[in-house]
């Protein structure tokens, strides 16, 4: 177990040097920049909403600072950061062919994937805390207030992280990078896309689209961040939302448990 | 085809293997492959581009499954951990990240290897100092010429002591001072007691370090030999022929003459001609200097049974 645990540990050090070596600190200059940008532009409407003493929407304002922040950087970046280094996760190694001194070793293969999904996750959720530290510091200086509903909202944050960045890793041990990464964007929109035709008159259909909607992810039913702000839910289901990000937490493991049964009898075939 | 009679290491019987990509129709680059190889000795697979050589050695660590056939490693099936555990492999060219420093390279592999981390502490600096890179121990990879990134390569194979070394064209890129370092460690890990399987291009190599050679052409052993038994045995005879007078000469008509000068000729003939050649040497007043089994050069029958085929 202890060897298990060191193989992990120096494998996912490496797949976070590799990461960081990707150039992916560029992404955090620009969500720094983003983020200036988005302060610096909301200055001037909320000096006027200040000086001509409305309230409501200066709080507005300082409000939109935080959520914004919050979602370009820990829900926009930080997923699509996830469904790219999940999907390259392995296929990276492939094509670098470093694959092969490592695989060669006492090893088995969902050490392996393990190692590299936990160094992948580690650069998405310092990405991810970092971006949560900002806007804790905006609605810090802008007296921003919220519920306790914000930090269920970060936690589903984390977990969205632990989704994309999973099943994209885990399909893409038998697919393409580039459709890897696309098929966890689908299955993620599934119960959106189908939701219409579970109601459909044809019932081939609705089996379909009843199929479908089972085997995509659950949704969280309201968005937590914003609702975490002056609007806040009257009556917020908390035992609702851990249920949801429990299922996406056991979603993901069913998909990589998957992933490396399939990876176990993969051949590696370089170029 | 077997090596040896002794505990095999490695044990590969019938082993096929074919690939098949979208467009194209089935290849099959490795064709019943049967071979052992016994604790403690030194085997060279040879064989021109495209033979089989590393998708043989890829079956072997388990990177590969075979279609047909059995693979084991000291009993265990390829592939497995604990046939793993006890090898120590190199690549044709060892791929590794260029961001780590030639010690956290090692380290990171002694890791995987299950060592220690006191032991990994011990065998990183001993290796890099006997594979020449002690001095280099702090740099980053990505700065390492060629021939610097294969001798790390063979010191990761070499890490962990293991019971198997499977070096795949170990000398690629390396210079002669590079090369005569690898054949020496080769020749170490022989006396540590350790089995080395690998393969190789360089033919004098092979002859200067291996106890047998397996020649492999398009996908099949075609030759599998002692290194003892090749250099003793010959279906050629060599007579060298002192004083060659005319009518000797034309009693050597049909054999080859490798050499004619002042001091004579050395006359290269079959086995089954080499009784009636003597007698009409003799009978002609040729005076006959020596008379030997004309050994057998590695480069003779690599031509001989893979010369030709390559598909690289």
């Amino acid at each position: 177990m202890a060897k298990a645990v060191l193989k992990i540990r120096g494998i996912a050090l490496t797949m976070l040097q590799e990461t960081l070596r990707r150039r992916v600190l560029y992404v955090v200059a620009f969500m720094m920049l983003i983020t200036l940008v988005i302060i610096i532009s909301g200055q001037v409407a909320l000096r006027m909403a200040t000086e001509s003493g409305e309230t409501s929407i200066a709080t507005g304002i300082r409000e939109g600072f935080v959520r914004n922040v919050l979602g370009i950087w820990t829900s926009a970046a930080a997923v699509v950061l996830a469904i790219f280094l999940g999907a390259v996760g392995v296929s990276s190694e492939v094509t670098a062919k470093t694959i092969v001194n490592v695989l060669s070793r006492p090893l088995d293969r969902a050490t392996y994937l393990t190692g590299r999904w936990i160094g992948t996750l580690a650069f998405l959720w310092a990405f991810q805390f970092l971006g949560i530290l900002i806007a804790l510091f905006i609605a810090l200086a802008y007296d921003v207030r919220y519920s306790p509903l914000l930090w269920v909202g970060v936690a589903n944050l984390f977990v969205s992280t632990l989704f994309f960045s999973g099943v994209s890793l885990g399909f893409s041990v038998f697919m393409p990078p580039v459709l890897a990464g696309g098929c966890a964007i689908l299955i993620s929109s599934l119960p959106g896309l189908v939701s219409d035709l579970t109601r459909h008159p044809r019932w081939i259909a609705r089996l379909l689209a009843n199929a479908a909607y089972y085997l995509a992810p659950a949704t969280m039913p309201v968005d937590l961040i914003g609702g975490s702000f002056t609007r806040e839910l009257v009556h917020p289901e908390y035992r609702l939302y851990f249920e949801v990000m429990a299922e996406n937490f056991l979603y993901t493991v069913v998909v990589f448990i998957l992933a490396c049964a399939i990876f176990a009898r993969r051949e590696l075939r370089l170029r | 085809m077997s090596v040896s009679n002794g505990r095999p290491v490695i044990d590969v019987d019938g082993l096929y293997k074919s690939f098949r990509s979208r467009f194209q129709r089935e290849v099959a680059a490795v064709r019943g492959v049967s071979l052992r190889v016994e604790q403690g000795s030194v085997v060279a697979l040879v064989g021109p581009n495209g033979a089989g050589k590393t998708t043989t050695i890829y079956t072997l660590l388990g990177l590969l499954r075979p279609d047909r056939g059995a693979v084991r490693l000291f009993g265990q099936p390829a592939g497995s951990v604990e046939a793993r555990r006890r090898t120590g492999f190199q690549s044709e060219i060892f791929h590794t990240y260029g961001f780590k420093t030639a010690q956290s390279v090692l380290s990171f592999y002694g890791e995987l290897s299950e060592m220690p981390h006191d032991e990994i502490a011990r065998a990183v600096p001993r290796q890099l100092e006997r594979l020449g890179l002690a001095q280099s121990a702090g740099r980053k990879v990505g700065g390492f010429s060629k021939g610097m990134i294969q001798r790390l390569g063979l010191a990761q194979a070499l890490l962990h002591a293991p019971d198997l070394l499977i070096l795949d064209e170990p000398t690629t890129g390396l210079d002669p001072e590079g090369r005569k370092l690898v054949a020496d460690i080769i020749v170490e890990e022989k006396k540590r007691g350790a089995t080395v399987f690998l393969s190789s291009h360089i033919l004098s190599d092979v002859e200067r370090t291996c106890d047998h050679v397996v020649i492999l052409s398009q996908g099949e052993v075609v030759f599998s030999e002692s290194m003892a038994a090749l250099q003793s045995e010959s279906d050629d005879w060599e007579i060298q022929v002192l004083v060659l007078p005319q009518p000797a000469r034309d009693a050597i008509d049909g054999a080859e003459i490798l050499a004619d000068g002042v001091g004579g000729a050395m006359v290269r003939c079959a086995a089954s001609k080499k009784d009636a050649l003597l007698l009409k040497l003799l009978l002609a007043n040729a005076s006959i200097g020596l008379v030997r089994r004309r050994s057998r050069s590695l480069e003779d029958l690599y031509m001989r049974y893979a010369g030709g085929s390559s598909r690289g």
